[in-house]
């Protein structure tokens, strides 16, 4: 008896669980990780699973009815914002927290900053001498991979979409790219704020030195805000969920992961 | 013109090249129809490659190209002339600057391209028949020529404007005889709801000869509703060539069981010369959709048209649709 009843008690946990699929923006993905992690700790009933992609598959992911939520590291196209209404969706961005990039040197690089028409030509290869931007010695270019969100945001904000130079080492993580530009002199990389150590020299940009107040009051060029796209206002477990992001404990998640605080 | 579609290739290969990935579908079909023609007594069954596109786009900016190339095979295709290679886009999209803000991806279309109108640049082979107006043969999904196409801000529809040669894109090629002008609108003023209206004017050869030029008009008027699992279409067409007036109408429903599994209905009606009676035709289709996996989905499609003229026979089939994507 006792083990129908806990089949039971099983199967009604199953039936009566809440679910919620969240997809996209691999930039988004570790707070959407760890704040579904932090949730379900708190709520047993509820059923969240958290998946990548790319910000384009989560938001196509949206339009179909595949995914509760879509994660973005840029705000819908308009293109993706006609097709979503034509197909009877219509989103609503919530704003989770902020991306800010820094720009990163060796420590003995006497530089203190660089302009954003600098960057473009170091990135692009039409720089490859530091002595041009008032250092010494060849530049290293050292960039995040193609398939991240980051180079995604970098490539658009300081490069507008130009290509990189073929001579770019391409890593695949920010602190792959924070080791490479801490041990090598004439390194220059970029990386999420939450990343910045001691051991590497964050630049000013554009005269203005990345932080979270400089991200947040839009002062600091080099930064985006992270959205979680619904279809119209959340409702159920898409609610309690985005509620959760933005209060306190969510925010501290964020700020874990990296990111800047919204609030 | 064979001269601007080589350098449109070349532009895709040579600027393209490194960001442009290959991609697209085969659909592999087997058919089985009753008679379609008096002379043809017996029941036919085939397979057949209906559609292989290979497709490319660069991601080049403010100019991007794109092209895909068209392989068919022919009913009971043995021989290699049995089967078809067509250009089917070979379209070079210059986007505007400075005005994105009002029209948002504005740009210039030059080249072999979609067709924007009624239902053409929309249907995307929900049942494996083709729209309502290409079925009737009364347009091309794509055509040779240039075009200007802007989204309405906030995502509020879009469209466009385009210039054409007016032969499709089996044969573009024509010389100062039929071009045709398409102005295309769609207002989306709630999410689900979308209504559209399209205009075709052109001037066609008449008879033998191609120094008298007859009129050939088509419009469209289209409401489209989805709300859900639900998808209906509604879609009126008029014709007029020369002094022939036609009409027609669609009627489309799709109903999505799960995610995977649709259950799909259409209603055709056309006429091609109101003046004329027992002249129109019908068409009923229903079909099931099943996305096996993001690649492959399968469609079963029953397929009946019927004649207004009691001497004809109707003509049906059945159709199992295997579309491959990469």
């Amino acid at each position: 008896m006792k083990n129908i009843i806990t089949l039971l008690l099983l199967l009604s946990v199953g039936l009566f669980a809440q679910k919620l699929t969240i997809q996209g923006s691999t930039t988004v993905l570790p707070i959407a990780q760890a704040a579904a992690e932090a949730y379900m700790d708190n709520n047993p009933d509820a059923d969240i699973t958290v998946r990548g992609g790319g910000s384009g598959t989560g938001i196509a992911a949206l339009i179909d009815g595949a995914t509760d939520i879509a994660d973005a590291s840029r705000p819908m196209k308009d293109k993706e914002i006609k097709t979503a209404r034509e197909k009877g969706v219509n989103p609503v961005a919530h704003v989770v927290a902020r991306d800010g990039i820094a720009v990163v040197v060796h420590p003995d690089n006497p530089i203190n900053g660089i302009s954003i028409e600098d960057i473009k030509a170091i990135y692009t290869g039409e720089i490859n001498r530091w002595d041009k931007v008032g250092g010494k010695g060849t530049i290293v270019v050292v960039s995040r991979d193609a398939a991240s969100g980051t180079f995604e945001a970098f490539n658009e904000l300081a490069l507008n979409n130009a290509k990189l130079t073929d001579a770019a080492l391409m890593l695949a993580s920010n602190l792959e790219i924070a080791r490479t530009v801490a041990q090598t002199p004439g390194a220059i990389g970029y990386i999420g704020l939450g990343y910045l150590t001691d051991e590497v020299k964050a630049l000013k940009v554009e005269g203005i030195m990345p932080s979270e107040a400089t991200v947040n009051d839009d002062s600091y060029l080099l930064a985006r805000p992270l959205f979680m796209y619904t279809n119209g206002n959340p409702k159920g477990l898409a609610k309690g969920f985005i509620n959760f992001i933005m209060s306190s404990a969510g925010q501290t998640i964020v700020k874990e992961a990296g990111f800047v605080p919204v609030k | 013109m064979k001269y601007i579609l080589s350098v449109l290739l070349l532009g895709l290969m040579v600027f393209g090249y490194a960001e442009a990935p290959i991609y697209g579908y085969f659909w592999t079909r087997y058919t089985f129809e009753t008679p379609t023609t008096p002379e043809v007594e017996e029941n036919e069954h085939y397979f057949s490659i209906e559609r292989g596109y290979i497709r490319w786009k660069t991601k080049t900016s403010p100019v991007s190209f794109s092209g895909t190339v068209d392989i068919t095979s022919k009913k009971n295709a043995t021989a290699s002339t049995d089967w078809q290679i067509r250009l089917k886009y070979a379209q070079a999209d210059w986007t505007l600057p400075g005005i994105g803000e009002y029209l948002p991806d504005a740009k210039l279309m030059l080249g072999l391209q979609k067709v924007y109108f009624g239902i053409v640049d929309l249907w995307e082979y929900a049942v494996i028949e083709k729209n309502l107006e290409e079925t009737e043969k009364k347009m091309n999904s794509a055509e040779l020529g240039v075009g200007f196409h802007s989204l309405l801000p906030g995502g509020y529809g879009e469209f466009s404007v385009q210039a054409f040669n007016g032969n499709g894109y089996s044969n573009v090629v024509e010389v100062n005889t039929n071009k045709a002008l398409v102005g295309n609108m769609s207002i989306i003023p709630l999410p689900g709801v979308m209504l559209k209206g399209s205009y075709w004017m052109a001037e066609q050869p008449g008879g033998d000869t191609v120094i008298t030029q007859v009129t050939q008009d088509r419009y469209v008027g289209l409401l489209q509703f989805t709300y859900g699992p639900v998808t209906l279409i509604g879609e009126y067409l008029g014709t007029k060539d020369d002094e022939t007036n036609g009409m027609g109408y669609m009627g489309f429903a799709e109903l999505a069981v799960t995610k995977v599994i649709s259950i799909l209905g259409r209603y055709d009606y056309y006429d091609s010369d109101t003046d004329v009676d027992n002249n129109g035709h019908n068409r009923i289709i229903g079909g099931l959709n099943w996305d096996v996996s993001d690649h492959l989905l399968t469609q079963i499609n029953y397929q009946i048209k019927t004649f207004e003229d009691d001497e004809r026979d109707s003509e049906d089939m059945i159709m199992v649709q295997f579309k491959v994507s990469y």
